[in-house]
């Protein structure tokens, strides 16, 4: 909402300059966008006379003028050539910025002093072209200032209003806030009203909709002269950027805006009668509206209508065909208050809003409807002419209740934490125009729809009383119970802790991602959104694969192509209509890990290596017993380089290789490695507990034993016999070589396990050690077919 | 034998002084007291000797033989200890070759400053709650005191599902306050960190952002406390005496609202391009919770009062990093995620 200072200040005496008005108005109000001072580009630019104009001694293209300006002879030297002695033109004099930022300053072209600047209109800014030095009007009074000649002197303030301040989209509206802050008086304007109204014609408003027009106040004026509006008025619509059209329009344009009451002409000979329906459009009823636009209706939208159709898709635009137009002598004139919800309804499905539509959405004030109606007859009359052809109809079901609202002093102290005294208390609430009788207020009309709570009323106190003037109080911490369980935050914190040690860097992504990268790599049905802001956002993302992957593309296309990564975010998926949300974490590595800056190779990464990370960070969670298993979630992983670790039926982490034709479909050149674990799952099976166990000095001893396998029985299963055997003095188990040779056929590898035994008691002597061993080899000779070696 | 032992010793001390190798160290070891050495055959010839001579050179031969040994052993510690040195100078590098660097990995920025903000309200007795990205109108809007068809919700430019109930991307943290609020009950103390959605999308504006939302509910919470809470979080978070400011504004879920301005963390409230010379930056929305929002969730207003905050993430990593572009933080350039 743009404010014109100068506009204000016909209704409020305030010898303020428009940046104290912007303060106070943020301090106490509302939020100032922007202060407009259009006469900052054009101080020190003055209307001169050129006297005389010589050719420059030393540059062929150059021209000397004296030109007289602010009393006194300026020698401006300038290329230009559309001028003539007696021009009268624009000069920036020493000081001058202009537009572009120019600054103006005495100085020497060709060896002659130039104590100023002929501008054209380009440097002005007031056009797109230069087309020489601006030649004004002989008659220009010389020495004014420029601005203040072209009327570019307006300074505004731009002004943002909350959803809850309908009552300050207006001039008069904001007056009266601005005149709370100060403490001052409004001059109001006047809807006084004496008019003689002749009967010609019989007005019948119909309202049958109460509940979506709650006020309608209309009138016949006839024989009004159609032309265009006085000087005085185009130039405040003008500030506010609202086009002037035709008086009947700029009057109720500008008397919404002084008003903030959208009001609306018909022109009465193109109405089939005298009759103003308010009714629920029929369906697939047709309307053509003001701006050209066919609209088809439905019966959530109220139209105004004549016996006939539709006239007004009500409170958001007029009918094209009963527009004001240049040879309407006869109008009818409306003023009403439509149902907030139904107007935002309709504005937005028919993709129509207006300054109308705007305000009836926040609401108007049902006296409004009446004040703003007779200003606007007081105005038609002064400046158009005619008489007023018909009764004047108001029709509504009942006035408004007057809001009245107990408040107790100390509550408001309490909540604000203040100490103000009541009688500043009641001070503040009637410069707010409300009404303070013991402990009631009265609200006034045009706040009754927002200010309906004690709540409401401590706001108004605390912001004219100052946000700023409340001293802080910090509240005393005493411990309670935490809502702690309905968070991952602990172990994420965990889990990134342990990425960075790894030399992981971190990412945050978007969670939209694109369908078709998406299809091509998952089966769970994902999360469509309705309104994607593109068809590469329009997906939510079911796991952190493509999100680590495009990321690591992207940084691959920039040339860099070492980074390991991770994120910590939530992945989505929908089952039967319900919404899954979960908590992942994903890991992708590009390059080895121990991965150095040094010039020397390092160590290839590998499934084991990847592996390895799993088997940490569970670790580093407090996960144990868990189960390894094939790959079963994701086909973007190598199928046989890939594996999950399990506890029961929960996935705590998958992991592998990335399969070769996806990296083919990113041109990417190097083998990626993937791993995604399960936070959610794995604090189900978290042992929390950490506990100190006693660790033996006696002397480790250890065994060998080589045997050859079966290539196709996992080794897990080798290490799962042995530890059944639960022999007290077993201590760990380690593979300390695998050898693929031939010797027994294709299928069988030799493995050599290394068991070290150890007593927390004594030293074991060897023939405790050897029966222990000897019955481990037994258990694996009777469970599994094996050849030692 | 008197003059033989002289001779001996004379030899030896030459001997000494001129070996300046472990193996000639050794050879004149063996020759003096090996199996057929010098000193070992003299020892030997004792049992020929007399009574009287035995008395005189036994006691000086075994003293001849340990000054011997002991000087062997220092003189084989010298060489030793030369040698590892002469060794270990050969060994000498460049020491300012490129490092062999183990890389720390990084934390991104907005984690970072959610972190930061989790250790500065710990402090105030805050806990950490989280809630939903993928939310219902329920929570998003309506127990927030948003009604449905209210200009209140243009402010949040909202991306819904295609699903059958109507779901939406969470537009703000604020959703968490319900879903805490329903499941306990006062006093109530928490932040509530997350990722939020709006569907906005320009140079100054992201369609995936971060908030961290506050609470605090209890008996007789008041406006005070909430100035002096923010207060001090931002002087802890930017290690600054920064003023803060505030501003009327509109929540539904707050009344009173307000926004909270700093003073430029840039320019210290001189006016600068990143504050557009007004020497104050917004970080954040606040006010004191709204009754309805109480009644919503089945406390009672007239008992309890609550203030609640929320803050932008990225515009807090902006003013504390001087990170420029919303972009960035989405973008995940590894040039830029090293920084941190």
């Amino acid at each position: 909402m743009l404010l014109p200072i100068s506009w204000l200040k016909e209704f409020i005496e305030l010898d303020q300059d428009v940046y104290k008005i912007s303060e106070k108005l943020v301090e106490h109000s509302c939020e100032v966008e922007d202060i407009i001072d259009q006469k900052k580009h054009y101080q020190n630019i003055f209307i001169g006379k050129i006297d005389k104009i010589e050719s420059h001694p030393d540059a062929d293209k150059l021209v000397v003028c004296q030109v007289s300006v602010l009393d006194k002879k300026l020698q401006i030297v300038t290329g230009a050539t559309n001028i003539f002695e007696g021009a009268v033109i624009p000069v920036a004099t020493e000081g001058a910025v202009l537009p572009d930022g120019l600054v103006i300053k005495s100085s020497k072209l060709r060896g002659l002093e130039s104590q100023g600047m002929l501008c054209s209109e380009k440097e002005l800014a007031l056009s797109e072209e230069a087309k020489g030095i601006m030649i004004l009007d002989e008659k220009a009074p010389l020495s004014m200032n420029i601005a203040d000649y072209l009327n570019i002197n307006e300074q505004l303030l731009d002004i943002s209003i909350t959803p809850n301040r309908g009552d300050l989209l207006s001039v008069r509206g904001l007056a009266k806030e601005i005149s709370a802050i100060y403490s001052n008086s409004v001059k109001d304007i006047s809807a006084n009203f004496n008019h003689i109204i002749k009967k010609e014609v019989n007005l019948n408003v119909l309202n049958y909709v109460n509940d979506l027009c709650n006020r309608y106040m209309g009138v016949v004026i006839k024989g009004i002269k159609i032309g265009q509006s006085p000087e005085w008025m185009q130039k405040k619509l003008k500030s506010v950027d609202i086009t002037p059209i035709n008086n009947i329009v700029d009057i109720t344009n500008f008397v919404l805006y002084e008003c903030g009451q959208p009001l609306h002409a018909f022109s009465f000979d193109k109405l089939n009668d005298a009759k103003i329906i308010i009714r629920r459009a029929k369906e697939n009823e047709k309307l053509k509206v003001l701006n050209n636009q066919e609209l088809i209706l439905n019966i959530d939208d109220l139209v105004i209508s004549d016996s006939a159709q539709p006239i007004a898709l009500a409170g958001i635009i007029g009918g094209f065909d009963s527009a004001i137009h240049e040879n309407t002598v006869d109008i009818v004139l409306e003023s009403a208050s439509f149902n907030p919800v139904s107007v935002r309804r309709s504005s937005f499905a028919k993709g129509i809003r207006t300054e109308s539509s705007q305000r009836f959405e926040k609401g108007v004030d049902f006296y409004n409807v009446e004040f703003a109606f007779k200003r606007a007859i007081n105005l038609i009359m002064e400046i158009c002419g005619g008489y007023l052809a018909s009764e004047i109809q108001d029709v509504y079901a009942a006035k408004p209740q007057v809001v009245q609202i107990e408040m107790n002093h100390q509550r408001v102290n309490d909540l604000l934490g203040t100490n103000i005294s009541a009688k500043e208390i009641n001070n503040i609430l009637t410069r707010l125009s409300f009404v303070v009788e013991g402990n009631i207020v009265t609200v006034p009309s045009f706040r009754s729809a927002e200010v309906t709570r004690e709540a409401d009323l401590i706001e108004e106190i605390g912001r004219i009383y100052g946000y700023n003037n409340i001293q802080d109080v910090l509240p005393v911490v005493e411990y309670f119970e935490q809502p702690s369980s309905l968070s991952f935050f602990d172990i994420s914190k965990k889990i990134r802790d342990f990425c960075v040690s790894k030399g992981l860097s971190e990412i945050i992504s978007y969670s939209m991602v694109s369908p078709l990268e998406d299809q091509s790599l998952f089966d769970k049905k994902m999360l469509e959104l309705q309104n994607p802001l593109t068809s590469s956002e329009s997906v939510l993302r079911t796991n952190l694969f493509i999100s680590l992957l495009k990321n690591y593309d992207y940084n691959n296309r920039n040339l860099v192509n070492y980074l390991n990564t991770f994120e910590v975010g939530k992945v989505f998926h929908s089952n039967n209509d319900k919404i899954a949300e979960e908590l992942r974490a994903g890991i992708l590595i590009s390059s080895s890990i121990t991965k150095t800056t040094s010039v020397k190779a390092s160590n290839e990464f590998d499934f084991y290596k990847l592996k390895g990370i799993s088997d940490e960070l569970l670790e580093y969670l407090n996960i144990k017993q868990t189960k390894t298993s094939n790959n079963d979630l994701y086909s973007f992983f190598h199928p046989t380089k890939s594996a999950k670790i399990s506890v029961g039926k929960d996935t705590l982490s998958v992991f592998g290789e990335v399969h070769p034709a996806i990296l083919e479909k990113y041109d990417i050149k190097k083998t990626l490695f993937f791993l995604e674990i399960f936070p959610e799952k794995i604090v189900k099976y978290q042992s929390n507990k950490k506990k100190y166990k006693k660790f033996s000095l006696y002397p480790l001893i250890k065994r060998e034993l080589s045997f050859w396998i079966d290539k196709n029985i996992p080794y897990e299963n080798i290490t799962k016999i042995i530890n059944d055997t639960k022999s007290a003095y077993l201590k760990d188990i380690f593979l300390v070589d695998i050898y693929d040779g031939n010797k027994y056929g294709e299928e069988k590898i030799n493995y050599v396990i290394q068991l070290v035994f150890q007593d927390n008691a004594s030293t074991l002597d060897e023939n405790t050690v050897t029966q222990e061993f000897n019955k481990i080899i037994e258990k694996i000779n009777n469970k599994l077919e094996i050849i030692f070696a | 034998m008197h003059d033989q032992i002289e001779i001996l010793k004379k030899d030896f001390n030459n001997n000494i002084q001129e070996c300046s190798e472990i193996d000639s160290l050794e050879k004149i070891r063996v020759d003096l007291l090996g199996k057929k050495g010098k000193l070992t055959a003299m020892l030997k010839d004792m049992k020929n000797l007399s009574i009287e001579d035995k008395k005189m050179y036994g006691p000086l031969l075994n003293e001849v033989k340990d000054k011997i040994n002991s000087t062997i052993e220092a003189k084989q510690l010298e060489l030793k200890k030369k040698f590892l040195d002469e060794k270990l100078m050969k060994e000498k590098l460049d020491i300012t070759l490129p490092s062999e660097r183990y890389k720390a990995g990084s934390i991104h920025p907005i984690t970072r400053v959610i972190y930061e903000a989790e250790q500065i309200f710990a402090k105030l007795g805050f806990s950490v709650a989280e809630g939903p990205e993928v939310e219902n109108d329920f929570y998003n809007f309506e127990a927030l005191n948003f009604p449905i068809d209210h200009p209140s919700r243009d402010m949040h430019d909202t991306f819904y599902l295609k699903t059958k109930d109507k779901y939406l991307l969470r537009t703000h943290t604020s959703n968490v306050q319900i879903h805490v609020m329903e499941k306990f009950p006062p006093p109530i103390r928490v932040i509530m960190p997350g990722k939020v959605f709006r569907s906005d999308s320009d140079v100054s504006h992201s369609p995936v952002f971060h908030q961290i939302e506050g609470l605090y509910v209890d008996k007789k919470v008041s406006f005070a406390n909430l100035k002096a809470t923010l207060q001090f979080f931002i002087k802890n978070f930017f290690h600054k005496d920064n003023k803060i400011r505030l501003r009327p504004s509109f929540f539904p879920f707050t009344e009173p609202s307000v926004e909270v301005d700093v003073e430029c963390v840039i320019c210290g409230g001189k006016g600068c391009n990143v504050c557009k010379q007004t020497g104050w930056l917004e970080v954040l929305g606040a006010g004191m919770v709204d009754p309805n929002v109480l009644k919503n969730v089945n406390i009672s207003p007239e008992e309890y009062s609550g203030f609640a905050f929320g803050m932008g993430v990225e515009r807090l990593a902006m003013l504390k990093y001087g990170i420029d572009n919303i972009k960035l933080y989405y973008e995940n350039h590894a040039y830029f995620l090293e920084q941190f």
